[in-house]
């Protein structure tokens, strides 16, 4: 009693424990811990010299999987959201997704989640008839699942555009 | 059989089989094949496995990812602007290699070097979903045929 696990939490970690996720844990990404509603977990960039080669993220999952993850990259020994000079950076889309001039109240503070359609900010900020009949292959559903929301920051991380962090 | 003896394999990352320590390739071929011979890859190898080695010998410490395919190779066909070109891959390959292959092929018109991170591969029935880079193209290649098709297009990108 009291210590029952709640559906969308009982939800998530039947997903981390699934072959998907756990194929791909210490390759590109690692480390999942959950303090409910959050889960943090680390997650691999591309090789660049003299850069870090892995961020970790911390992304609220109340709702799973009815309603998208949403979250950003974490400071784990502050208990922070990450610095914006050691937010992963580059251009085109993985400027735009983690871009630090969004959102804005009410969705949140700038930076503190990722502008994609697979994240619940992303999708509550924008309209939704909109953005489904724009986007409907990168659009959070259900069955995607964090699997999908992790392919996607692990494929920015992993393409040409990243450039490693942002720096000052 | 106690976890010991076996050996746990991640099958193109979507399923979990294990197998014991003695058990050959060709014997996990054809559990894996629902019966057929073929080939087994291991990891990122495109290189298939001797069929005669024994799951014990592949210096497997915690788990494994294997990929399993009925053709030694694929010939891939990409569609990009009412064209379309071929090479041929091993089913191991992902699809961000031959991704990253189309890309860099000489199109009319051509892709700017600086666009290429724009692209992805669909599947021609399918042009809603883009195709997860990590997935093994093998995986898509319809049973009992060594070729598979692919288009090249632009994935739907956010908009400031």
């Amino acid at each position: 009693m009291g210590n029952e696990l709640t559906p969308d939490e009982r939800a998530l970690r039947a997903d981390l424990e699934a072959a998907p996720f756990q194929s791909q844990e210490g390759q590109r990404w690692g480390n999942p811990t959950i303090h409910w509603p959050y889960l943090y977990l680390w997650v691999k960039a591309r090789f660049i010299p003299e850069k870090v080669d892995r961020y970790w993220l911390r992304l609220n999952c109340a709702g799973y999987p009815k309603h998208a993850p949403t979250g950003t990259f974490w400071n784990m020994e502050r208990d922070v959201q990450l610095e914006n000079a050691l937010r992963p950076w580059g251009v085109g889309e993985v400027e735009l997704v983690f871009r630090i001039n969004w959102p804005n109240p009410p969705y949140g503070d700038p930076g503190s989640a990722l502008y994609m359609l697979c994240d619940r900010i992303g999708l509550e900020s924008h309209d939704s008839d909109w953005t489904e009949a724009k986007y409907p292959g990168t659009i959070w559903t259900p069955e995607k699942g964090i699997i999908y929301y992790l392919d996607e920051v692990t494929r920015l991380l992993d393409s040409q555009e990243y450039t490693g962090p942002r720096g000052p | 059989m106690s976890e010991q003896e076996t050996v746990q394999f991640f099958v193109d990352d979507e399923k979990v089989h294990h197998f014991g320590r003695e058990t050959r390739v060709r014997e996990v071929i054809l559990v894996l094949l629902d019966g057929d011979e073929g080939h087994l890859f291991l990891g990122d190898s495109e290189e298939p496995l001797e069929l005669d080695i024994i799951i014990g010998d592949l210096g497997i410490e915690k788990h494994g990812h294997l990929h399993a395919a009925r053709c030694r190779h694929l010939e891939v066909t990409v569609e990009y602007a009412a064209k379309s070109r071929k090479h041929r891959f091993s089913p191991s390959a992902t699809v961000k290699a031959v991704r990253d292959w189309a890309v860099a092929e000489n199109w009319e018109p051509s892709i700017d070097p600086a666009e290429r991170p724009k692209f992805a591969l669909f599947l021609p029935d399918d042009s809603k979903d883009a195709l997860p880079g990590t997935r093994r193209i093998g995986t898509y290649a319809p049973k009992g045929d060594c070729n598979v098709t692919f288009e090249l297009a632009i994935r739907e990108r956010p908009q400031g």
